[in-house]
């Protein structure tokens, strides 16, 4: 294809605002994919993707529109994941593009994802198409949003594309546009070859595929090829484009879209952000802006059945196949045994990840509350520790000072929820550093927040408060140094290693006592009073007793029938066998989750 | 005592379901009665399976219990009396029980059921206080108890007792103290105690969801029982079991035959039996029972009928659960070490290596040379000692 008539494009859009759906017609309007083999959100791949209605994984497809002018254009729509867990993939999916649709919800008006997305895609310059999607309901304000977009992109209200992706008005229109404005690669096609990864996924068969965007040279098949970051060199076993499924090609050129299937065992052999080059006339340089994605947020994970470690190890082998920002090592527990300690780009990730064990390989799981990173400076020696997790912390004697993880964070909400805002987030020791008003009614809050504050309950208390109208997008800040202290649960006098914290000193005091009061309803009586206590350091700053157990009887079993009695006797037996123990205490399993309950008041 | 058999007959009808209640009873179906009865002595002869040389089995022991008992006509129960002392032979002192509705029977019914050989009546009371018979929806007062319960020492009836239930909403120590003085001052042979369970899908239930009324505080159902059981005590009664007392050695045999895990013949819609290491149970709806009872089909072995919903064998495991949560609740006897040993062949204490001395330490159980008992306090924590064991 002449570089001239190839469009490379993405779509940037929040959840639920109808991207899916746009990409399914621009398929159907090019008869890329024909209706009959049209399947709701074809990009989507994953069951739970289309549950969520969120796109999990960039994916990539090629089309050929023949437009107005009579000229056929090869067209590569870059699908981008829509959550902010994944900036990163977001960020070289656009890098992949040179122009973007921006799709904004014609009943909701711009929310902060898309506004960061929305920015990185103007960081890449790309082109902006504004788009604004949904015009067939009733409670559509086409021209208020349309001003909206125009505030916070520059570009006239009356140059967005009002469509319905849903009844596939005006889906032609979208594509005239991208071939007018949507400016062609302009790369060199004699440099030597240079590819960026935007996605990959693993294939039993074919190994790591990377998903590539050629910005120089061409490769033929049978070329080896060399990861720029790691120096690894291997014989594609094929290369190909996106037809919407993988179809072998004999080469790839420059500007192009497609995939290069590398055979390799390990996504982390092949990252996405690398740049692949040929190792026979390899490039000087790596793509800019190449960076290791790192794990914010750490959980144990334990089986409630301890027969299920193996499973849950096979699960873990599994998914990280596919996903080379999760990790996870052994980690034992006194309360709950033997699980893993996993890394997670976020809490968003972290669910998914859950989610999938759970349901894809039907594992019950215990998942302990979500931590960060905290950096540790050692007294005396001076050196630094890293943890993951609360029960790693050294004693606070050879401490010389904690920092934890801060980020940038951004919340769009209608203004009448400005002061519940500020309050969430003040309570979170948030710190506002500024604010802008992209439309009339409408408000960007911005903070700096510490992520330990975010991973717990932050969300969904900010969904609740605006009923459901704020959106947050946040980004890494750096490492604060702050007084914190490891909050310690003692049931029954022992500390229990799953439930400890890290809090800051002067939330101490009501989270213990929070904790300490979720726990008692939590965890049922037993056959002796338990104390629970939480205590930081040898100080015990709050407690209570569960009660020993008095009544527990069967008063009739009715004209003999002990069947219905022993039905409720297994029961409780198998409700038993769920528990964890520690010491002589039976812990329920939501015990563990406690933490995630507490609320704010 | 080896033959011994005893005969449980259900008989699920009511004119008033009360609010606690999710028995297999039917308020509607009274009409059915007389088949009903017709159907009963059908199944009693097939569950008696008398042998082809005239053979019957010998009871010890005759429950009727439902649903409502005295709901049914004395010629209803000519019927089933009929067919049980023709197809079983009866020992003249064997115990014949029967639950009564107060306020429901006069004096020529209860002579005739003590004509047709009933010698032991259950009177469900629940309560002597007004308000917690109303919250029940009990259709009798406590003067309707002392009425029936004169009229039937009258007749000759030296063999009565009641039920009584606490951990009732808005009940207090004071208030069941009331109805045990007024169980007391009836002067009977033998009193049950239940404790209120909020079933699903019972009136009571509803409202408790809806908050009509706080729940029954746990702790205070424990203090309502060790209010009674020194109450009882010292009113003359040996508490036997978890849930009963008795005075003068006046216990209830046909329910000793459950708690010492010895077999019974269940008949009648919705009936449980247990005999010949077969536990089943019978259909629960009476038009369904009815129906099976006038089936021309061969009668399957003893103990089962035509009438039986399920049955299966009991496995060594199950004989061992069985044992266990049916002789612990006897406070006297208790569990027959030897005898579980012998027909186990393994001891209690190499079949429960941690549990026994978990228990034994907690103080739930104890030994006391072949029989191991309950103590005191595991008495109202029985479900903790069971669950462990099985």
């Amino acid at each position: 294809m002449n570089q001239e008539n190839i469009r490379n494009f993405c779509i940037i859009a929040h959840i639920d605002h109808g991207k899916s759906t746009l990409a399914d017609r621009l398929l159907q309007e090019t008869g890329t994919v024909s209706d009959r083999e049209m399947r709701e959100q074809l990009l989507d791949n994953m069951e739970l993707e289309r549950e969520k209605g969120v796109t999990i994984k960039a994916s990539a497809v090629r089309m050929n529109y023949t437009a107005d002018n009579g000229e056929t254009y090869e067209m590569n729509l870059i699908d981008t994941p829509g959550h902010v867990d994944f900036s990163y993939e977001v960020s070289r999916a656009l890098q992949s593009c040179e122009g973007a649709i921006l799709v904004v919800d014609a009943t909701q008006g711009v929310e902060a994802q898309t506004l960061a997305n929305l920015y990185l895609a103007i960081e890449s310059d790309l082109e902006i198409i504004p788009v604004i999607n949904k015009i067939d309901l009733p409670a559509a304000m086409p021209d208020d949003v349309a001003e909206e977009v125009e505030s916070v992109t520059g570009i006239p209200a009356e140059d967005a594309i009002l469509i319905s992706a849903k009844t596939g008005e005006n889906i032609k229109a979208v594509l005239e546009s991208i071939v007018k404005h949507v400016p062609p690669p302009v790369q060199d096609p004699n440099a030597p070859f240079r590819a960026l990864i935007f996605d990959s996924h693993y294939d039993t068969y074919k190994g790591v595929i990377a998903y590539v965007r050629v910005f120089e040279g061409s490769m033929r098949h049978r070329q080896w090829v060399r990861m720029m970051t790691n120096g690894i060199e291997v014989e594609p076993i094929e290369i190909g484009t996106f037809n919407p499924m993988m179809q072998k090609q004999t080469a790839l050129t420059v500007g192009e879209v497609g995939y290069i299937a590398t055979g390799l065992k390990d996504v982390r052999e092949c990252r996405v952000g690398d740049t692949i080059t040929l190792k026979d006339r390899p490039a000087a340089d790596l793509l800019p802006g190449y960076e290791m994605v790192k794990p914010m947020v750490f959980a144990g994970f334990y089986p409630t059945e301890g027969e299920d470690y193996n499973t849950l190890k096979e699960a873990l082998e599994r998914l990280q196949l596919n996903d080379a920002a999760l990790v996870y090592e052994p980690e034992t527990s006194t309360a709950l045994n033997f699980g893993f300690r996993c890394g997670f780009l976020g809490l968003f990730h972290m669910e998914i990840i859950q989610e999938r064990l759970e349901r894809e390989y039907d594992l019950d799981l215990v998942a302990t509350a979500p931590s960060v990173r905290y950096k540790i400076m050692m007294a005396h020696t001076g050196v630094e520790r890293i943890i993951e997790s609360p029960a790693e912390l050294p004693d606070p004697g050879t401490i010389e000072s904690i920092s934890e993880p801060w980020m940038h964070v951004q919340i769009f909400t209608p203004d009448e929820y400005y002061g519940v805002v500020m309050d969430l987030v003040i309570k979170r020791r948030g710190v506002f550093t500024g604010q802008e008003y992209p439309a009339s009614g409408r408000v960007v809050l911005k903070f700096d927040l510490p992520l330990s504050e975010i991973i717990i309950d932050f969300y969904d208390k900010l969904k609740s408060g605006t009923r459901g109208y704020a959106s947050m997008d946040y980004d890494f800040e750096g490492y604060r140094a702050a007084k914190l202290v490891k909050l310690d649960v003692l049931v029954a006098k022992q500390p229990v290693d799953a439930l400890a914290m890290i809090v800051h000193e002067d939330d101490a005091y009501h989270r213990g006592q929070r904790l300490v009061t979720a726990l008692r309803k939590l965890i049922p009586r037993q056959m002796f009073e338990v104390p629970i206590q939480a205590a930081v350091g040898n100080r015990v700053i709050s407690r209570a007793n569960v009660k020993a157990l008095r009544k527990d009887v069967t008063a009739k079993c009715y004209g003999g029938d002990i069947s219905r009695k022993k039905k409720l006797l297994a029961k409780q037996k198998k409700g038993k066998k769920r528990m964890k123990m520690i010491g002589n205490v039976e812990v329920p399993q939501e015990a563990f989750m406690a933490v995630l309950q507490l609320g704010d008041d | 005592m080896k033959n011994q058999l005893s005969l449980y007959l259900h008989i699920p009808f009511c004119r008033h379901r009360c609010s606690y209640c999710d028995f297999n009873t039917y308020v509607s179906l009274q009409g059915l009665q007389r088949m009903y009865a017709e159907a009963l002595a059908v199944e009693i002869e097939q569950a008696a399976a008398v042998d082809a040389y005239g053979g019957k089995r010998p009871l010890s022991t005759i429950f009727f219990g439902g649903g409502t008992p005295s709901i049914m006509t004395i010629e209803e129960l000519e019927l089933i009396f009929t067919a049980v002392s023709q197809n079983f032979t009866l020992a003249p002192e064997a115990e014949v029980s029967m639950e009564v509705n107060p306020g429901t029977v006069d004096i020529a019914y209860l002579t005739a059921l003590r004509d047709l050989g009933v010698n032991r009546l259950s009177f469900g009371v629940q309560t002597a206080v007004a308000s917690e018979l109303a919250l029940l929806e009990r259709e009798h007062s406590f003067a309707d108890v002392q009425t029936v319960i004169a009229q039937s020492r009258a007749v000759g009836f030296d063999n009565i007792s009641i039920d009584l239930i606490y951990g009732l909403p808005n009940q207090t120590l004071d208030s069941w103290e009331k109805s045990l003085q007024a169980a007391r001052d009836l002067e009977l042979e033998h009193i049950s105690l239940y404790c209120l369970t909020i079933e699903p899908g019972t009136p009571m239930q509803r409202w408790a969801d809806d908050g009509q009324f706080p729940l029954p505080d746990p702790d205070l159902a424990a203090d309502q029982y060790l209010l009674a059981t020194k109450f009882l005590a010292d009113a003359g009664f040996e508490q036997y079991e978890i849930s009963n007392w008795a005075r003068n050695g006046r216990v209830c045999h046909h329910n000793l035959t459950y708690w010492r895990n010895q077999p019974y013949v269940g008949v009648g819609a919705g009936a449980h039996g247990y005999a010949a290491d077969t536990r089943y149970h019978i259909v629960q709806q009476p038009r369904v029972y009815i129906r099976r009872m006038k089936a021309d089909r061969p009668r399957p072995p003893f103990p089962l009928t035509l009438a039986v919903a399920g049955h299966h064998s009991v496995t060594r495991a199950e004989a061992m659960t069985d044992t266990i949560v049916t002789q612990l609740r006897l406070l006297h006897e208790g569990l027959d070490l030897p005898a579980f040993e012998a027909r186990f062949g393994q001891s209690f204490a190499d079949a429960y290596p941690q549990q026994l001395p978990q228990l034994l330490e907690w103080g739930l159980l104890q030994m006391d040379g072949k029989w191991l008992r309950l103590t005191e306090n595991g008495r109202f924590l029985s479900n903790q000692v069971f669950y462990r064991l099985m």
